[in-house]
């Protein structure tokens, strides 16, 4: 796999949200204002782009069994200087992400690419690996976060839409319209990739840990 | 038995290390981006300060010691000539579902002249977060502390009485400001 198509596969083919179905939490909670949801995209891919590449670089250095916690260090250390800066720097934004923004640590999206890429490949494929996914990311809550503000509230960007602005269906800006434009956006991946995008093998099992180091056994059934 | 007890001990020092140098690494931070953040909350408290008294010169912070607990801090807003304007009190109280805060601006003559909702974050926001909106913080300005004709917000009875103590606080901060002299 070249490295146009390792960062490639993230924007649209394993689009982490759309195609995964990773991250959701931050997805329908920051989509309802397209500012907010490209803050947290843009957040969520310096986290991943940086977390990447330290676990890449320090994966023969970790014990085996005490990955996890070795991982999830990492990440709340980039998540903190991540929240510190903004706090300094971007105060609105971090006002408007609240308690989302020190949530990244736990974002399925940043510990399933280090479990599923980055303790397997090197410094600079990682750093690809992440940029793609996070854009991946920002891609999938931007166009949901536009289209639940334009029809829910109005606006884009807290620019009012004439016509939109005197007609808003208040329900998208909801929980339950978070979860039906999730919906009709995951379909219309599925319809453009025609299902294929859901069939790849590294989400199987062979995509686990365990099997890949010929833990679990089950190794031949999969194959 | 040796492999594995090696094995116990690499564990250890490597998660320790990484511990270490992931907190060193944000202590560093932190230096840097501490003062910026300091200077930022500074200028914000100071701007809600001039939105409650549009016409004061200065601001000078009060010893609040002998305050009633729930007031964080208060302050005293002069004109050029020293003259005061009013006295500003930042007061917290118990909401719904966490804490509120309520900024009160009461002038020399016992009357309130404005309130600003700092924090109703806590709040629902449809119900008790309409405290925020100038519709409900307007109706404060002119009263004395009797607070005759605010009215509450329907269906949000325990954030607006919450709101009702702060400002009832503040009075009584006012009070023991005024005694002190």
């Amino acid at each position: 796999m070249t490295r146009m198509q390792n960062f490639l596969k993230g924007l649209v083919k394993e689009n982490p949200t759309l195609v995964l179905v990773l991250g959701t939490c931050p997805t329908l909670a920051i989509s309802t204002s397209v500012t907010a949801a490209f803050g947290m995209g843009l957040a969520a891919t310096a986290v991943l782009i940086c977390s990447n590449m330290a676990i890449s670089a320090l994966r023969h250095t970790i014990p085996d069994r005490v990955r996890i916690p070795c991982y999830i260090v990492l990440v709340a250390g980039f998540v903190t200087v991540v929240e510190l800066l903004m706090e300094a720097y971007a105060y609105s934004l971090y006002e408007s992400l609240g308690v989302y923004l020190a949530l990244i640590v736990v974002n399925c999206i940043i510990l399933g690419r280090a479990e599923m890429y980055a303790n397997k490949h090197g410094v600079a494929d990682s750093a690809i690996d992440g940029l793609g996914m996070g854009l991946g990311f920002t891609l999938a809550i931007c166009s949901m976060a536009t289209i639940r503000e334009i029809l829910g509230g109005g606006s884009w960007c807290g620019i009012p839409i004439p016509w939109f602005h005197e007609n808003p269906i208040g329900i998208l800006t909801m929980a339950p319209g978070g979860f039906f434009v999730f919906g009709c956006l995951i379909a219309l991946v599925n319809k453009i990739s025609k299902g294929k995008a859901i069939k790849k093998k590294e989400f199987g099992c062979m995509g686990c840990m365990l099997c890949s180091k010929g833990v679990c056994g089950k190794e031949e059934t999969a194959q | 038995m040796r492999e594995q007890k090696k094995d116990i001990v690499k564990s250890i020092v490597v998660l320790v290390v990484i511990c270490l140098v992931t907190s060193a690494a944000l202590a560093i931070v932190n230096s840097f981006t501490a003062p910026v953040s300091a200077a930022n909350r500074a200028a914000r408290e100071e701007a809600a300060r001039r939105a409650v008294i549009q016409d004061a010169a200065q601001f000078e912070k009060l010893d609040s010691g002998n305050l009633p607990e729930t007031v964080v801090s208060a302050y005293r807003g002069l004109d050029a000539g020293g003259k005061t304007l009013g006295y500003i009190f930042t007061v917290e109280g118990k909401g719904f579902d966490g804490t509120i805060q309520v900024m009160c601006a009461i002038g020399p003559d016992g009357n309130i002249l404005r309130c600003q909702t700092l924090d109703v974050s806590s709040e629902t926001k449809t119900l008790g977060g309409k405290t925020a909106s100038p519709d409900y913080t307007d109706q404060y300005a002119g009263k004395n502390s009797s607070l005759e004709g605010v009215n509450a917000i329907s269906g949000a009875t325990i954030t607006s009485t919450a709101y009702k103590n702060c400002v009832l606080d503040a009075f009584r901060a006012y009070d023991a400001v005024k005694e002190a002299g």
